[in-house]
């Protein structure tokens, strides 16, 4: 099943634990948050599988709980809206 | 109107009910105590322990000098005498038929006595926290008993002193042989909830002694924040039921001074002497003040961007983001305020 990510950066604080757990999914944005490369966060587009276990690295690792994973696309115009 | 000057210092602290000092210190004379670089004077009477601003409003001396005397605060200087209320009822130097002014009163802070402390409230602003003192069941469950550590002060600010009560990760070097394992430093992934008007964990597992008495075993924490400056932590032993639990206050002197009260319970070996759990508390405290009075930048940075945060630290995040929520700005360094949404 394929899977859709997005950073909360309402929460996100800018740490660099996701990116250090899977550089390939997640760089930082102008303001230095967080933020998923593919889609550049909008969470529309599903990530390579390969990278899945990345992912959840990520997500575990992520001390303000700001990675998303979804099995389908999301409703990102709260969270990108800034 | 009088103007309350701690207002402008830190509207929310001041707000807040504070440690002022342990009920059984304050007997029969009246003693200064200094809650955010206000000078404080407790004394007690026959109707209980009464707070009033350090200062008699004839000539400035401080009414902590004084003494008690049928349950009037009676000035050093020139025998001025305050009722409980704070009104003066006395003024030796004029005739007694003569009408005391209006003016001439105290400074009256709201005052309660509750775990064996004192609590004062600066403010009497109509924004004053209305939330009552939170529980601490432990000191009246008869099962436990209950000691008070040793008042302690710390050159530090008060926000960076309650984290490190809250900080689970440093009990195994900061406290290594005391209360944690360096061979045992790695912290379970858990969570922590808003509830009940505070913020709780999830029990997280943690190898550890719970009270330098050597029986090292999984020991389940619980860390709870209750209020800017009020704390508790739980560590229970599932195998024997034994909990050790804690109230950790903090009073917030000055900027990078504090003063530390600390209810130390327990619910085992209640023959062993209490002064050993009060010496084993300073002993924690000690091994503490020499790290948190070392930190830099001394305010404790609400800025979450300004420190490395990771997950075992998800209850010092909490607490960093609710005092940013409340406003606190007291021994706190708040340089970027994100917008939340939440």
């Amino acid at each position: 099943m394929p899977k859709y990510t997005i950073v909360d950066k309402d929460t996100c604080i800018a740490c660099g634990a996701c990116g250090a757990a899977a550089p390939d999914l997640f760089d930082y944005d102008e303001e230095g948050y967080s933020e998923v490369i593919i889609d550049k966060n909008k969470g529309t587009i599903p990530i390579l599988e390969d990278l899945e276990d990345d992912l959840i690295d990520a997500r575990d690792g992520c001390p303000t709980e700001s990675i998303k994973v979804s099995d389908e696309p999301f409703l990102c115009k709260m969270l990108n809206n800034q | 109107m009088e103007t309350d000057e701690r207002y402008d210092l830190d509207p929310v602290l001041a707000s807040e009910w504070l440690p002022a000092a342990y009920a059984h210190e304050i007997i029969d004379q009246p003693v200064q105590v200094s809650i955010l670089e206000e000078r404080v004077v407790l004394f007690r009477t026959d109707n209980g322990i009464k707070a009033f601003k350090d200062l008699c409003i004839h000539r400035g001396a401080e009414l902590s000098l004084g003494k008690v005397v049928n349950n009037c605060l009676v000035c050093p200087y020139h025998g001025w005498e305050y009722n409980e209320e704070g009104k003066c009822v006395k003024i030796p130097q004029q005739p007694a038929r003569r009408v005391i002014p209006p003016k001439a009163k105290a400074v009256v802070y709201p005052c309660m006595e509750r775990y064996g402390l004192i609590w004062v409230k600066l403010s009497q602003d109509e924004i004053a926290s209305k939330l009552p003192l939170p529980d601490y069941e432990e000191f009246d469950d008869p099962s436990f008993k209950t000691v008070y550590a040793d008042p302690h002060i710390i050159n530090a600010a008060a926000p960076r002193v309650v984290e490190n009560f809250l900080d689970v990760s440093h009990l195994a070097f900061v406290h290594e042989g005391s209360l944690g394992d360096s061979e045992h430093a790695e912290i379970p992934d858990y969570k922590v909830h808003w509830k009940d008007n505070r913020y709780v964990s999830d029990v997280i597992p943690v190898y550890a002694d719970p009270d330098g008495t050597g029986k090292w075993s999984i020991l389940n924490y619980t860390f709870e924040i209750l209020r800017p400056m009020l704390a508790r932590l739980k560590k229970v032993n599932e195998e024997t039921n034994e909990i050790f639990s804690m109230l950790f206050a903090v009073q917030p002197q000055a900027k990078r001074k504090s003063k530390i009260f600390a209810l130390v319970s327990r619910n085992y070996d209640l023959e062993t002497p209490d002064q050993y759990y009060i010496d084993f508390q300073q002993l924690i405290i000690d091994q503490d003040t020499a790290v948190v009075e070392s930190q830099r930048p001394e305010e404790l940075p609400l800025d979450l961007q300004a420190e490395l945060h990771l997950p075992p630290d998800r209850v010092s995040i909490a607490y960093r983001r609710w005092l940013s929520e409340l406003g606190v700005t007291y021994g706190s360094e708040v340089k970027k305020q994100k917008h939340m949404k939440r």
